[in-house]
């Protein structure tokens, strides 16, 4: 009699467990399949001429979770050639921010660009464990918000699993650490056979070889605490472009854009690899991120946008950041700015050296007017759009 | 290739430790504690085979 009695009251309480359990589940669940699912509207311009997939530069990666939009925009005349990667690191949003102004606004006249905006599109999927980061940031445009998914530095486990014990670099053989693997600025030059992530590298290098590509800009972003932030990366062979892009900018400007060397060996970075095995110039720009930084308050959607700190207020005051830093902080419209000058510097640099081979590119908004208008300012409403136009991704 | 093996290999021993825990949960019959710990353990495991994360 006392044991069917302690029967039934455990049996209660494996009900009361499995209730709780499945609110857990489904309470954590749900918002991650939400992001995961959760599509972006890229209102295409009036310089977009084709939309393209990775896939079609190599074939294997069609019809997975690495594939990602090629956005190419024509100009009438011929010329050089340029690819910008926004959100190969989705955890530094302001790459894709960049290169989404670039495809909703700018018309190029001579010369042809390739836009990828998601290059790590299984990390922009993903979600960053442990550090509380929001799923979403919102940016206000004229029309209202516009929402986007904050991804990780990584592809999803989902898409690409299970990590070696010690990632070797192909072809170079150095050890890297496991998580780099789904790194995809440390799987350059990628390999043909190799994983997803190494995949996606190697039908970027394939764009670049096939389509003969002049310049390629990855676009990141950087800890105020680490020194290698609010600079640009270039091997020997496009350090003197570099160097007049900064230089550029800082007087005409005003913003600083420091200059860093790539490193021979430090094997997998885009400004190193592409370089290598490609006749392609690399550069990769990097902006100051205050909320990447670890001794920072709550990771909000707030300090995301504004930059605004006040632990990173008083280690400035130590000293013992790489930035300039004050109470406005370091707001997404300087870092967004930042990119899109120095972007545009480099190519019009490029052209001014090589007349033949020049691009032109007009109607992408540079550092002082981001700022003045806000980056949701060159966000067309998906709404008013015509249907061709729109992009879901 | 290997790496997509081993993926399904990964999901089946997800499935494997799945209806094991569920076979104990429903067996346990005396130890709560026990019972609490089934229950956290199936969390990954489920989140997994439903690709959640």
């Amino acid at each position: 009699m006392k044991g069917l009695k302690m029967s039934g009251t455990i049996n209660k309480f494996k009900i009361f467990l499995a209730i709780i359990f499945v609110i857990f589940l489904l309470s954590g669940g749900i918002p991650l399949r939400q992001h995961r699912s959760f599509k972006v509207d890229i209102v295409c311009g009036p310089g977009v001429t084709e939309i393209k997939k990775l896939s079609d530069f190599f074939p294997p990666l069609k019809g997975s979770m690495a594939d990602t939009n090629v956005f190419v925009l024509q100009g009438k005349e011929p010329g050089g050639k340029v690819l910008v990667m926004g959100d190969t690191h989705a955890n530094e949003p302001e790459s894709l921010l960049s290169v989404l102004i670039m495809i909703e606004n700018a018309v190029v006249e001579k010369g042809t660009v390739f836009l990828i905006p998601f290059f790590n599109h299984s990390a922009s999927l993903n979600t960053r464990p442990g550090e509380g980061y929001p799923l979403y940031f919102s940016v206000t445009a004229r029309w209202g918000k516009k929402t986007f998914r904050m991804g990780n530095r990584d592809a999803s486990p989902l898409d690409q699993w299970p990590d070696p014990d010690v990632y070797i670099h192909y072809p170079e053989k150095q050890l890297l650490s496991y998580l780099d693997i789904r790194n995809t600025n440390r799987t350059w030059p990628g390999r043909k056979n190799g994983l997803p992530m190494e995949q996606v590298t190697y039908a970027a290098m394939e764009l670049l070889r096939q389509e003969r590509v002049e310049l390629a800009l990855d676009l990141h972003g950087a800890e105020t605490m680490f020194p290698v932030t609010n600079c640009i990366v270039a091997p020997e062979k496009s350090m003197r472009i570099a160097t007049l892009a900064s230089l550029t900018v800082k007087s005409m400007e005003g913003f600083e854009n420091h200059l860093e060397s790539s490193p021979e060996k430090f094997r997998g970075l885009s400004h190193r690899e592409i370089g290598d095995y490609s006749d392609t110039l690399p550069f990769l720009l990097e902006a100051p991120i205050p909320f990447l930084d670890q001794p920072t308050g709550p990771k909000t959607e707030k300090l995301f946008l504004d930059g605004q700190d006040e632990f990173l207020l008083s280690l400035a005051k130590e000293k013992k950041l790489f930035v300039p830093y004050d109470e406005s902080g370091w707001p997404l419209e300087k870092r967004v700015g930042q990119h899109l000058s120095v972007s545009l510097e480099i190519i019009r640099q490029y052209s001014r050296k090589f007349p033949e081979r020049s691009i032109t590119i007009k109607n992408v908004p540079r550092y002082g007017e981001v700022i003045k208008n806000g980056v949701g300012f060159y966000f067309h409403n998906p709404a008013e759009a015509s249907r061709e136009k729109i992009v879901r991704h | 290739m290997i790496a997509k093996l081993i993926m399904l290999f990964y999901y089946l021993l997800c499935l494997f430790f799945v209806l094991i825990t569920v076979k104990n949960l429903i067996e346990e019959n005396s130890n709560l504690d026990r019972i609490i710990l089934y229950f956290l353990t199936l969390i990954p495991f489920i989140l997994r085979l439903l690709r959640f994360k």
